[in-house]
């Protein structure tokens, strides 16, 4: 396989939209559960685990950046056949489509175990799974540039809702986010590394590069969108703590939906119901990138047509997502998924980036001698 | 190609067909519950309801027994020919007597239910809740119990203070340790007219004791941000303005003032550590709507002596009630949550402020500026 990707002009995209490519995918339902999956260790601190976070997330980014900027233009699969040869490379590869394949399930079943618990406790999970994977297939037969397309319409459409946390944020009560700077510094980071399900996603980054036409102006829309939804994180956890008493907070499976669940106005009087409907929008562009990287990745490292795979994986998704399970093995799931990401996404850049730069010395020096 | 084009939307179409569906006209939407014991460790739950049916929606109950509230529910199922849904109860009662043993158990299902509204309003009965949601039956108020009371407790809330006591508020309030939850009371009078009649205090879940109605305001006042657009009325004692008055209206004894408040904001310090002290300065604003009495109001001498009574009268009152939440060991000013703000804690553990709350000291600043009298003195 070519570890330079060869991109035709035609399908390539202007950085730009890598902002909304980065936001849809770290968009999604980690983001529901993320105020009660962060608080237990640093408690009223997790605003400052939040910023760790984030600042943890720049330097990753950055990391990544330095890796892919010693290729001409080359994607994650391409470099690692190109630093640990075809058999390993091939099979961290595979890691990689996994750990796709797994997000996307657990985003799935996340999002059906939503609908069954707020509108239709008795809908077959595969209207759901299916009426998803329709629109993904349908998408991303349109191709790399209908994706962002989806991506950049999405985004405007959903992140309007977060408009209306202004209702809970006007009652909120201030005295239970204070006191700062109490908790421990294990604490912190340990609150900062439960922030990871709501921020996986950055590795897309990994996978769009080669697609960028203009590289050079890269930097500045990647750091707004992991700003951005740092920013988002941060604010709901803030509204959440300040509406919830101290001590329920952690038992609260979606804190952010249930946050909807005051509002109400004179013409319509369930806001929540359609919060939970309209976050359909937030999961469609990010199971379409996953299900994209999935596909590609397929294509990449075994040469299977993408328009083959498509269909074949979309059965499988709609298969496994049938069996509905209980709220514990999806919640195992998003462990699992979030520990495979926090190792793949968080750690292992820092790995990588030494051995690109011994390999790039190795074949300078042979190249002169 | 045109194939797969329009492929999605078949299927889009056909899988609509498996959604569940509710129609309007076969459902009971209940607007308002209440709970209380009955015999056999059993709860009775009463419901208020429309149906759609007739061409007129009318208010009905329906009562149900059961060890659960969704128990109650479907043995209350059993007798309407309608599903009863809670999606939008706007109101919920408990019956005094759950309220004394607590009420954590009978709220669960409002906190676990995704179905049910976080800003329905929480009330108690003075009796119970079924007596008094049934009093619709014969009483003057016309249509609906559950939003008649839920309108008399939002209107009577400008700015979402008490009696407007939502349900994630109190569900809040109930597990902090450094705050205790109030809670109206209503109760008929003769004529079967529900009123709001006082105040409950609770230590947690468990109803303790009742104020009267009218310490509304000093807890209002003592509510975050600022408050304004109340209505109370207040007696003074006429000897202190003696020498501004004429001969003949010297022996009355009392005048009474309503006032309008205009603007109020508090702000609560601790200012000493032992004994554990807390500052708390009010400011109020206010414009006399009505007086009753002999009062010169164009001296500026008079206006200013008025302000200094009611900065006393206001004082004594919220000294008194201090006395009384000190007695009662309960905490409903959240003067906890300062306390555990002030020693750095992220939480406070349950017996901390329990044990702390009776000995501290409490002082109040009052500072009331009268802006206007109205269009006449």
């Amino acid at each position: 396989m070519d570890i330079n990707v060869q991109v035709k002009p035609s399908i390539q995209i202007r950085a730009f939209y890598l902002y909304f490519i980065i936001t849809s995918t770290q968009f999604g339902v980690g983001i529901l559960e993320a105020p009660a999956a962060i608080f237990p260790f640093a408690k009223q601190d997790v605003l400052i685990s939040i910023l760790i976070a984030y600042a943890y997330m720049m330097i990753v980014l950055f990391v990544m950046l330095l890796i892919l900027k010693q290729y001409k233009n080359a994607d994650i699969f391409g470099i690692q056949v190109d630093l640990f040869g075809k058999w390993i490379g091939k099979l961290i590869g595979i890691v990689w489509l996994a750990y796709f394949s797994i997000s996307l399930v657990s985003i799935l079943m996340r999002y059906i175990e939503i609908i069954m618990v707020f509108l239709y406790p008795a809908l077959p999970p595969f209207v759901t799974t299916s009426l998803l994977m329709a629109l993904t297939v349908y998408c991303i037969l349109g191709g790399f540039r209908t994706i962002v397309g989806v991506c950049f319409l999405f985004f405007f459409l959903t992140q309007v809702v977060f408009i209306l946390l202004y209702h809970p944020m006007m009652n909120l009560e201030f005295d239970r986010i204070l006191p700062i700077f109490q908790a421990s510094i294990p604490d912190l980071l340990k609150s900062a590394r439960e922030t990871t399900y709501s921020f996986l996603g950055l590795e897309v980054f990994f996978l769009v590069y080669p697609f960028v036409s203009n590289k050079q102006n890269l930097k500045k829309p990647a750091i707004l969108a992991l700003s951005y939804s740092a920013f988002v994180v941060l604010m709901t956890t803030i509204i959440s703590i300040g509406y919830f008493s101290l001590h329920t907070i952690e038992g609260i499976s979606y804190p952010v939906l249930t946050l909807f669940r005051g509002i109400a106005y004179p013409f319509i009087e369930r806001l929540d119901y359609i919060i939970v409907v309209e976050w359909m929008m937030v999961i469609l562009p990010n199971c379409i990138i996953l299900y994209w990287s999935i596909t590609y990745g397929l294509k990449r490292l075994f040469s299977i047509p993408q328009r083959k795979s498509l269909y074949i994986i979309a059965f499988v998704v709609i298969v496994v997502t049938s069996f509905y399970q209980s709220k514990q093995v999806i919640d195992k799931m998003i462990d699992i998924v979030s520990q495979i990401g926090f190792w793949l996404i968080f750690v292992y850049p820092f790995v990588l980036l030494p051995i690109v730069f011994i390999k790039k010395r190795y074949k300078k020096g042979r190249g002169t001698s | 190609m045109i194939f797969k084009q329009i492929l999605p939307f078949p299927i889009l179409v056909i899988l609509v067909g498996c959604v569940q569906t509710y129609h309007i006209e076969e459902l009971a939407i209940v607007t308002a519950s209440g709970t209380d014991f009955a015999e056999n460790d059993q709860i009775e739950e009463t419901f208020v309801y429309f149906d759609f049916e007739e061409k007129k929606a009318l208010p009905k109950i329906v009562t149900g027994k059961g060890t659960t509230i969704v128990g109650a529910a479907m043995d209350a199922r059993l007798k309407v020919k309608f599903r009863l849904i809670p999606d939008k109860m706007q109101l919920k009662m408990y019956g005094s007597e759950v309220a004394k043993q607590g009420l954590t158990p009978y709220i669960d299902m409002l906190s676990r239910d995704p179905k049910q509204i976080d800003d329905m309003a929480i009330v108690l009965s003075e009796t119970t809740a079924k007596e008094l949601l049934e009093s619709q039956e014969n009483s003057p108020i016309e249509g609906d119990i559950g939003q008649h009371l839920e309108e008399i407790i939002k209107k009577n809330s400008p700015n979402n203070e008490f009696p407007y006591v939502p349900l994630n508020r109190f569900l809040a309030e109930i597990e902090d340790h450094g705050i205790d939850p109030i809670l109206p009371i209503f109760s008929t009078d003769e004529k079967n007219t529900p009123k709001i009649t006082s105040i409950a205090l609770f230590r947690d879940d468990k109803f303790i004791d009742k104020l009267p109605v009218k310490d509304m305001l000093l807890f209002n006042l003592l509510e975050k941000g600022t408050v304004k657009n109340h209505r109370f009325e207040i007696s003074l004692p006429i000897e202190p303005f003696n020498k501004f008055l004429k001969e003949e209206h010297t022996e009355l004894k009392h005048v009474s003032i309503s006032f309008e408040l205009i603007k109020g904001n508090n702000t609560t310090q601790i200012v000493k550590d032992d004994p554990l002290t807390f500052q708390t300065n009010i400011n109020m604003d206010l414009s006399i709507v009505e007086l009753i009495g002999p009062m010169p109001l164009k001296n500026p001498e008079v206006v200013n002596l008025m302000e200094k009574e009611i900065e006393k009268q206001f004082t004594t009152r919220y000294e008194k009630l201090i006395e009384t939440l000190q007695e009662l060991n309960v905490d409903p000013i959240g003067l906890g949550n300062k306390y555990r703000i002030h020693q750095r804690k992220q939480v406070l553990t349950k017996t901390e402020w329990r044990d702390q709350f009776p000995n501290v000291d409490v002082k109040f600043d009052i500072n009331v500026t009268i802006l206007d009298y109205g269009v006449h003195s």
